[in-house]
């Protein structure tokens, strides 16, 4: 299931995919991929995006 | 019964891997065979994933040729062929699933590293016509490998031309 909530909240912050991949470490394909829904991430690593974003963890991975 | 090649082609292997070894030692601090960048944790799962296919790529290959017995080369050549279908089955997996590249790493430098590697290796066996019967053999599978690395960094970057990253 896509993640139009991490979407919007990354457009929000004006950052690219790359931007928010490097700020929490990993690659563009994996943001792409949480994106997209084609990947589920560690939960690691939602809280270091939703640090990033200055969100929490319902905000972007709470399923509607 | 072991003449110089095969010694020198050992000999090769034990540098190849010496200087992997001391390459992570001095830029990562531990001494590791792993080459290339870090993985982010999606990345690792899908090398996860390639390391498997490659598994049963040599699994099936052993099984098919002990079954059907339809070939006989020396040992040394049907266990390069077993191994660099493995290889290429891993190798082409990670690239196409994005995970060859580690977070630090630049992809032209692999690529430009392969194609030289490929350059050389075409070179020897120009030099030395390579059968199925002499070791340099290993030339040609190097080579086969290499381009088949080439074409998959290729094919991925076609199929990525013109997508912006939302659309991938």
């Amino acid at each position: 299931m896509k993640n139009l909530r991490l979407k919007a909240a990354r457009a929000a912050k004006d950052l690219s995919q790359q931007a928010l991949a490097d700020l929490v470490g990993v690659s563009r394909q994996t943001i792409n991929g949480i994106e997209k829904g084609s990947y589920n991430p560690t939960i690691r690593l939602c809280i270091a995006i939703c640090k990033a974003l200055d969100k929490t963890l319902d905000e972007l991975f709470w399923e509607e | 019964m072991y003449d110089l090649v095969f010694f020198g082609a050992l000999a090769g292997i034990v540098v190849l891997l010496a200087v992997a070894a001391l390459s992570n030692r001095i830029t990562k601090g531990r001494f590791s065979l792993e080459v290339g960048g870090d993985y982010d944790e999606r990345q690792q799962a899908a090398r996860g994933v390639a390391y498997r296919n490659a598994f049963w790529t040599v699994v099936g290959y052993l099984a098919l040729f002990q079954l059907l017995d339809i070939w006989n080369p020396p040992l040394y050549v049907l266990s390069f062929v077993g191994l660099f279908l493995a290889l290429t089955v891993f190798l082409v997996s990670c690239i196409m699933l994005d995970a060859y590249i580690g977070l630090n790493d630049d992809p032209k430098k692999w690529v430009i590293s392969s194609s030289v590697l490929l350059v050389i290796q075409l070179v020897g066996i120009a030099a030395y016509s390579p059968t199925f019967d002499d070791l340099p053999v290993a030339n040609v599978f190097t080579a086969a490998l290499l381009a088949v690395i080439l074409v998959a960094f290729g094919v991925r970057t076609l199929l990525r031309r013109g997508q912006t990253e939302d659309e991938e």
